[in-house]
């Protein structure tokens, strides 16, 4: 509508113009009739030039962010013509996998010639998970406002947004000893030592001391060892990614990452079972110490929460009845009694449970 | 405890744009230059404008000026006031206004006798060139009082670019409207270009640079600048946008861009066409010429020479004079006139016949020749003794002609008749009685009247003095003494004098205003004490049939011709043979006797008001009043008197005619156009007009009943003015029956402090029972509703302000 706008009142000044130079036998107007009619040239051999000679990138911080902190995305566009735009629009996706939220606006520039535009976006997150943000298109308006063209660019950056927790040193290590305690040990392999079961893909929070670096120089993907994990000392721990209308899973994901600080830094050894929506199974993995607590968890918000028809306490209990005791991360249904439970926000709770002998 | 009290999640992230659920967008930044930088360009623009407007238009007429001293303070007063812009608060921007207000006093108090003087002098120049392009007999000259023009031009040109500065920069900041713009600037340059004056190119450039940058901004936005702006603002109904408020580098590189494109076409156009070659192409200048009248008759008279001070259709005007400032015939049809044409004259039929001259007006002659009844007086009156001379003459000349007219829509206090009629006894009956109406419209008369095809050569061949003028009225020989030296005057002018013939007189007078006063119908009126005749003869010198009639009677009475000043219609031959045969009529019923041209059939000719006319009776010795045709031959073609025909007719390729600017693929007529093009202007004008007056009624009424003693019906008022506001915001406003729900719905959409509980039953207790003694529940109810009202406006679109607005 406004283009419309544009090029009526752009005639009107023409036809304006052909009136006062007819009228007036106007020289003036000649020459500015001359001007007005080389002018829309101008303005579209600009676009066009612009357009072919624009580029762009966005960057996001490579470190995880915590929730609620804010961050900056950058995003730099390039006009490497002659010509400047008063309008270029950044047509933006923004989401966060974990949740599958998704938004997208406009952002709308200015496009200087032979000058990169930079452009600091201050982004903060109420909830944990993967920020993406994507380009696919950039739009380009002309200096008279009448036509728009548009370019298709393929930019994206990603930042991860984890969670903010305390650290629960005493509550956790005594629920962790009570849970040892009655796990069941394997007999078959041996203390702390995991043997590889088989080789796959490298799926983004995949530990890195698990890269089977000699393959992945072979090849051009990185390749990873699968491993079957038992440790002798362990605590099992169950972390249920169910949302609800409240969000719990937020309240999940700090009450876990509180436990599982402590549970590293106490040199307690423990194995994280949770349910893939990526890989579609119950996924079990071992943490030792800090850096794998940390994948672990960037492992957890590159996958996506589920709702609550999904019963990881039956999948687990299914797949792992002789494990014995397990720590159970997730909604609080009310069964929780105080001397093995640990309560966090939005209505969850850590809980020892068992998962029953064979 | 407030002071602890936590932010809600609301509140966090209120001035945030929530780009997805959980994610949020803080303030933006960009390196966008500084907002000094930013000021600056905008002040280069209103420069540029202010600049090109007056130096454009002083240059054109070459008018001296010192213009360092006027470049210097444009350019310091428009960095002034755009820099105001610049402060960081409101009130700092109010206070250099008002600074510079009384500083505007001060100035103009100082320097008032240099800016008159320099004012006074451009007008004087402007009216000299004025006088010589509209060939004007004099202008009025105002003094200047200090002889120093150079500077008091400057001084001048200062002053008159302050007032273009301050509104140009509001409009810049504001509203960017290329509209106001070209309006507030180019038709200061009309004067020099239709006068034939080229501004200097340099200024040119300068303007043609302003208006653009003034498009581009319009059309992209982007101009709308405070210092206190964020640099990126979230816009759009859904918020669907961040966008950058304003960036001074592609602000300074498109003034630069769009200077070199401008300066390049200026220069490349100037090499290809020249200028004086520009100007040959166009062979004829009619629009010009159409208009050149008008506006000489303003500068010549201001204002009052648009004002007709009775109708300006053509028609009878009766003998009142100089009171039209142009003529626009609507061309309907007067009479219908059914009759035998007999020879190549044209036809005239009389309607109104003057015979004293005053106050600029002819009276009435009925009456004027003292017969002792009224069958002699109106046989007089109405040439009967002519006619009896031509009944009775059996010479081989000798016709009778009847002539059937209709009158369709003429002035109804006169009767229309050929010359030389014989009026039956009901006519004369009619006059006789003073009726008013003489003949009413729809209604038809037939004469009987007797031609006289062939005049002798004889008649109107003796001098004056020796013309027998017993038998004529000494009103017909008399010229007011107002008039009486100007007429002296213009027959020595002539050439008159008293040793020639009546016809010698008439064809000398003839001939001088055929050459030296040319035919128009945009003579301007008369201005006020002026002497209609007088005027016309010595300044005004164009005029219509009135002008020449009236002149050529008082000059041929000067000279001892009786004549009398006649109007009725008129129409030639040529009009005669293109109109259509009156079908079933006999010739011979119609006509007998001599014919110029033989067998003619019977006519029926449509007489429109154009053909309205003024003319001249002599007496000529021996045979009685003649008339005599004093009106040079007009070359103004009637269908283009309007601008917009003429202009239309110049599209479709008036000035073709020598192979010159063709714009005959255009195929524009807008003089058929413009009608229809007023109508819907005035049409939508109409609309608006209605439209805006319907709101202010109900503005005030709803006024008037928040604002009456019944302090619970006031309230009531103001409670359902605010829930039709909530209306237009919010479409499911109405899903919301209970005042609690309503109270609810605006507490948490806009954010207002308030005890539902409390506000529910004060409201529902004014509404169901008539409790409302208590001053101060009024005040808060009344102030709570304000501030529901005032959130409301502020949280509402563009949109919706607007619909407000009609609430």
């Amino acid at each position: 509508m406004k283009k419309i706008r544009n090029l009526i009142r752009y005639i009107i000044v023409i036809i304006l113009d052909i009136f006062m130079m007819v009228v007036f036998h106007s020289y003036l107007n000649f020459i500015l009739l001359v001007g007005l009619l080389l002018f829309p040239l101008y303005s579209i051999i600009g676009v066009y030039q612009a357009r072919a000679h624009a580029g762009i990138s966005i960057s996001a911080p490579l470190e995880p962010m915590v929730r609620g902190e804010e961050f900056l995305v950058n995003i730099h566009v390039l006009n490497d013509s002659f010509f400047p735009l008063v309008n270029v629009n950044v047509n933006l996706n923004v989401s966060n996998s974990f949740y599958r939220f998704t938004g997208e606006h406009v952002l709308n520039i200015p496009f200087r010639a032979k000058h990169k535009t930079k452009v600091a976006y201050p982004i903060t997150m109420d909830n944990c998970g993967r920020f993406y943000c994507e380009v696919k298109t950039l739009s380009f308006v002309d200096i008279l406002g009448i036509i728009e063209l548009e370019k298709k660019v393929d930019a994206c950056t990603q930042c991860l947004v984890i969670p903010t927790s305390d650290e629960m040193n005493a509550e956790a290590g005594q629920i962790y000893f009570k849970g040892v305690s009655e796990a069941v040990e394997s007999k078959d392999k041996g203390f702390d030592y995991s043997d590889i079961s088989g080789i796959r893909e490298y799926i983004p929070g995949d530990k890195l001391q698990n890269i089977h670096w000699k393959l992945s120089a072979k090849g051009d993907d990185l390749m990873v060892k699968e491993r079957v994990n038992v440790s002798a000392m362990q605590l099992n721990v169950l972390i249920s990614l169910a949302n609800n209308e409240d969000m719990c899973v937020e309240g999940v994901l700090e009450l876990a990452d509180g436990i599982m600080k402590a549970f590293v830094k106490q040199n307690m050894p423990f194995t994280v079972y949770y349910y893939s929506v990526n890989r579609g199974e119950l996924v079990g993995e071992h943490v030792i110490n800090d850096i794998e607590r940390r994948q672990l968890i960037e492992m957890l918000l590159y996958d996506v929460c589920h709702d609550e028809s999904i019963d990881v306490e039956d999948m687990f209990i299914a797949k792992h009845q002789g494990l014995g005791s397990y720590l159970y991360i997730g909604q609080n249904d009310g069964s929780a009694d105080d001397g093995n439970s640990i309560v966090g926000t939005r209505n969850t709770v850590a809980v020892l449970k068992h998962s029953g002998h064979a | 405890m407030g002071l602890f009290r936590r932010k809600k999640k609301e509140d966090v992230h209120k001035d945030d744009f929530m780009m997805a659920s959980g994610m949020y967008l803080g303030k933006a930044d960009i390196k966008n230059g500084h907002i000094v930088l930013n000021c600056f360009l905008r002040a280069l623009i209103v420069f540029f404008l202010v600049l090109g407007t007056i130096g454009g238009f002083l240059s054109a007429f070459d008018i001296p000026c010192n213009y360092l001293i006027v470049i210097s303070v444009f350019l310091i007063l428009s960095m002034y006031f755009s820099f105001l812009y610049a402060t960081t608060r409101f009130i700092y921007r109010d206070l250099g206004y008002i600074l510079f207000f009384g500083l505007f006093i001060v100035m103009i108090f100082v320097f008032r006798i240099y800016a008159n003087s320099g004012f006074y002098y451009v007008v004087n120049k402007v009216l000299d060139r004025a006088k010589t392009f509209f060939d004007l007999p004099g202008v009025r000259e105002y003094e200047v009082q200090i002889g120093n023009n150079v500077l008091t031009v400057s001084i001048a040109a200062c002053f008159i670019g302050m007032v273009m500065i301050i509104v140009l920069n509001i409009w810049m900041y504001s509203i960017m409207s290329v509209f106001w713009t070209l309006l507030f600037t180019f038709p200061v340059m009309f004067i020099p270009l239709y006068m034939k004056m080229s501004p200097d190119p340099i200024y040119m450039v300068f303007l043609t640079i302003g208006y653009f940058c003034v498009f581009v901004f319009r059309a992209n936005g982007h101009y709308v600048l405070f210092a206190w702006d964020s640099k990126f603002k979230v816009k759009g109904i859904r918020k669907k946008r961040v966008t950058y408020t304003q960036d001074a580098g592609v602000f300074w590189q498109l003034i630069l861009s769009l200077s070199a494109l401008f300066l390049v076409t200026v220069f490349v156009t100037s090499a290809v066409v020249i200028p004086t070659e520009f100007e040959r192409r166009f062979k004829s200048d009619r629009l010009r010429s159409k208009t050149s009248d008008t506006i000489g008759n303003f500068l010549l008279l201001g204002f009052s020479s648009f004002f007709d001070k009775y109708p300006n259709t053509a028609g009878m005007s009766g003998g009142k004079l100089g009171g039209v400032s142009n003529v626009r015939p609507d061309y309907l049809t007067d009479l219908n006139v059914v009759f035998v044409p007999y020879g190549n004259d044209a036809i005239y039929l009389r309607g109104f016949v003057g015979g004293e001259y005053g106050d600029n007006e002819w009276t009435d002659a009925f009456g004027y020749e003292n017969e002792p009844d009224f069958e002699s007086e109106f046989n007089k009156y109405s040439l009967g003794q002519e006619k009896d001379l031509l009944k009775n003459d059996n010479g081989k000349y000798h016709a009778k002609a009847y002539m059937e007219i209709r009158n369709v829509g003429a002035a109804t206090e006169y009767l229309y008749y050929p010359y030389y009629t014989e009026f039956d006894a009901e006519t004369k009956k009619n006059i006789e009685g003073e009726e008013e109406t003489l003949f009413r419209n729809g209604s038809t008369k037939k004469y009987e009247y007797y031609p006289k095809v062939v005049w002798e050569e004889e008649l109107g061949a003796l001098t004056p003095d020796k013309i027998d003028k017993s038998n004529v009225s000494g009103v017909y020989l008399e010229v007011p003494d107002k008039n009486k030296e100007v007429i002296d005057e213009m027959c020595k002018k002539i050439g008159l004098d008293a040793s020639m013939t009546e016809y010698e007189i008439v064809d000398k007078v003839r001939t001088f205003f055929a050459e030296n006063y040319p035919y128009t119908l945009k003579p301007g009126v008369t201005p006020e004490g002026s002497d209609f005749v007088n005027y016309f003869l010595t300044k005004n010198k164009k005029g219509y049939c009135a002008h020449f009639a009236s002149s050529s009677v008082l000059i041929f009475r000067e000279m001892g011709i009786p004549a009398r000043y006649v109007e009725g219609y008129a129409f030639s031959m040529e009009e005669v043979f293109t109109s259509d045969e009156a079908e079933g009529l006999e010739a011979s019923d119609y006509y007998s006797g001599y014919s110029a041209l033989g067998d003619a059939p019977v006519m029926n000719v449509e007489v429109s008001d154009a053909n309205a006319h003024a003319w001249v009776e002599i007496y000529v010795d021996g045979f009685g009043w003649k008339t005599v045709e004093m009106t040079p031959g007009s070359n103004e073609e009637t269908e283009e008197d309007d601008f917009w025909s003429a202009f239309g007719a110049f599209m479709q390729g008036g000035a073709d005619d020598d192979g010159g600017f063709n714009m005959n693929g255009l195929n524009l007529s807008l003089s058929s156009l413009s009608g229809i093009v007023f109508v819907i202007i005035g049409l939508i004008l109409l609309v608006v007009l209605i439209y805006i007056v319907r709101i202010i009624i109900r503005k005030i009424r709803r006024y008037m009943l928040m604002h009456q003693t019944n302090k619970r019906d006031a309230l009531i008022a103001r409670y359902s003015y605010v829930c039709d506001l909530l209306r237009v915001c919010n479409d499911d406003f109405d899903k919301y029956r209970s005042h609690r729900d309503q109270l609810t719905f605006m507490k948490e959409t806009y954010d207002v402090d308030m005890d539902i509980d409390e506000v529910t039953e004060l409201i529902e207790r004014m509404s169901f029972h008539d409790d409302m003694s208590d001053e101060e529940t009024f005040n808060r109810i009344s102030q709570l509703m304000h501030v529901i009202k005032k959130n409301i406006k502020k949280k509402s679109s563009l949109k919706n302000r607007v619909k407000m607005i009609q609430k």
